[in-house]
């Protein structure tokens, strides 16, 4: 299931139309079809108005957000929280070091397209240091655990660890919402420099699933 | 992909509408044009030709089309009832309706403020919407004096009046909405909860008629819209830069054994992690 069904999906969810609305999704992202002449966009559904003595009947497939990352061979174990957009337009993050945050507007890990992004402070003046600061010493190959609510575990093994200036990092990579499925962890790394805003470089570890 | 959400009358509104495509081009088209087609003329079901050939067939009211991909350009748009054929008499009818290339347009059949069908062409606005954000457009066509929309019962768009649109970019997620008589509480449509996807436009249509009290509410999406945010910080006290060795980094991770310990670290480093 792609996020724009997801997404369309819970459109469809949300509205619950007053008894009497005409509920259509479509998405904005067209592909080329070879159909001569006309050709019909992507993936789209139109529907009549729903019975308004019914329920919403239109529920579809509900997304499992994650709860839990174990990076068993680098001692981590974090509470997984879910998190947006903070006011800056950055990704908002926990305040807490000992969890981490999941963008919860990408895809969830059980999805089958795009990155499940999953962003954690390094350390806080509140806090301390939290387990991230170990994130550095994984190693491609190492096996990264995401537990979800209904309590299943999916399993990813690491293939880069790279560390790159916060100017350069690949935000349209990280945060993709439509190629193979990955899961990017991300923190902080590099000098800290706090007249230039902290640490100076993301630390982004990517996985790809165990099939 | 989505294929099975269709319903039969979708697929088959469709499959008209995908075969009349190539039929109906206008001899100077270039670049394709996404369009929709609404209904939202209550109690009539209408065929729709455009260019004199036939585009929807046996359109219900309350039916929005999935979008179409058509040649841009200028197209005369015909509504007949129900089977009338080509040459049957119009229930509404516009010539030279410019679909601009490139563009995203859904066209609406519907009733103007006096109560007389008619068909309103609006452009759908697909830019990106910032990270964290939805768009909301409402759309006024419904014979019926001027509304405001309210989101949690505050107003979000005033004064709207048929067949004119507000639109805003708004924070994603769930709002109660109603749409009120202009500068009133008095409820014409509503609540209803509106789940305002990330990265997706909603698109509410009003529709119907006051007089007739059949007002409805029909709502589009587009989705596909979303931004990347800006970065990702990821620290906020700068100890675990505090220092390089790696023995000092098992130390201080350790630190969280014991209170007094964690306190001695936290004082050795706290210059470190004061923020500017």
């Amino acid at each position: 299931m792609s996020p724009g069904t997801r997404i369309a999906v819970f459109a469809v969810l949300g509205v619950v139309a007053l008894g009497a609305a005409a509920l259509v999704t479509q998405s904005g992202e067209t592909t080329p079809t070879p159909a001569a002449g006309g050709a019909r966009d992507e993936p789209s559904a139109s529907r009549p108005a729903p019975d308004p003595t019914g329920p919403a009947s239109t529920a579809g497939p509900v997304v499992v957000r994650p709860v839990e990352l174990v990076a068993a061979t680098v001692r981590i174990r974090m509470t997984v929280l879910p998190s947006g957009v903070a006011a800056d337009g950055q990704m908002a993050l926990p305040p807490d070091p000992r969890t981490i945050g999941w963008y919860r507007f990408g895809p969830a890990p059980a999805e089958a397209r795009g990155s499940v992004v999953l962003g954690g402070h390094l350390d806080s003046r509140e806090y301390g240091v939290g387990p991230l600061v170990r994130l550095s010493q994984l190693r491609p190959g190492d096996e990264l655990a995401v537990r979800l609510a209904n309590d299943r575990t999916v399993r990813y093994r690491t293939v880069r660890v790279e560390s790159v200036s916060k100017q350069s990092l690949a935000l349209a990579k990280v945060f993709d919402r439509s190629g193979p499925p990955m899961l990017r962890v991300v923190t902080c790394g590099g000098e800290y420099d706090r007249d230039r805003g902290g640490y100076q470089d993301n630390l982004v570890v990517s996985a790809e699933p165990i099939r | 992909m989505s294929g099975r959400r269709h319903g039969a009358v979708a697929v088959a509104l469709l499959t008209v509408a995908g075969a009349a495509a190539a039929a109906v081009a206008p001899a100077h088209a270039a670049e394709n044009a996404t369009v929709s087609v609404l209904h939202g003329v209550p109690g009539a079901t209408v065929d729709v030709y455009a260019n004199g050939k036939a585009l929807l067939t046996n359109f219900k009211p309350g039916t929005l089309t999935d979008p179409v991909k058509l040649p841009s350009g200028s197209y005369d748009l015909k509504v007949t009832a129900a089977g009338t054929g080509a040459n049957g008499a119009a229930v509404i009818q516009a010539n030279d309706v410019e679909v601009p290339a490139g563009s995203n347009v859904t066209v609406v059949a519907h009733l103007g403020a006096d109560g007389k069908p008619r068909l309103t062409p609006f452009a759908n606005d697909t830019s990106k919407v910032a990270a964290g954000k939805a768009r909301l457009t409402v759309r006024h066509t419904a014979a019926a004096p001027a509304v405001d929309v309210r989101a949690g019962g505050k107003p979000v768009f005033q004064d709207l009046t048929n067949p004119k649109e507000a639109s805003a970019d708004v924070a994603a997620g769930t709002v109660s909405a109603d749409v009120v008589l202009a500068g009133t509480s008095t409820v014409a449509i509503g609540p209803a909860d509106l789940n305002l996807q990330e990265g997706t436009s909603t698109i509410v249509y009003a529709w119907g008629s006051a007089q007739d009290k059949n007002l409805k509410l029909a709502v589009q999406t587009i989705s596909g819209l979303h931004s990347d945010p800006s970065g990702i910080p990821g620290g906020t006290g700068g100890q675990a830069a505090a220092g390089d060795a790696p023995t000092w980094l098992v130390v201080l991770l350790l630190a969280g054994a014991t209170g007094a310990l964690s306190t001695a670290v936290g004082l050795t480093v706290s210059r470190a992690c004061a923020r500017s």
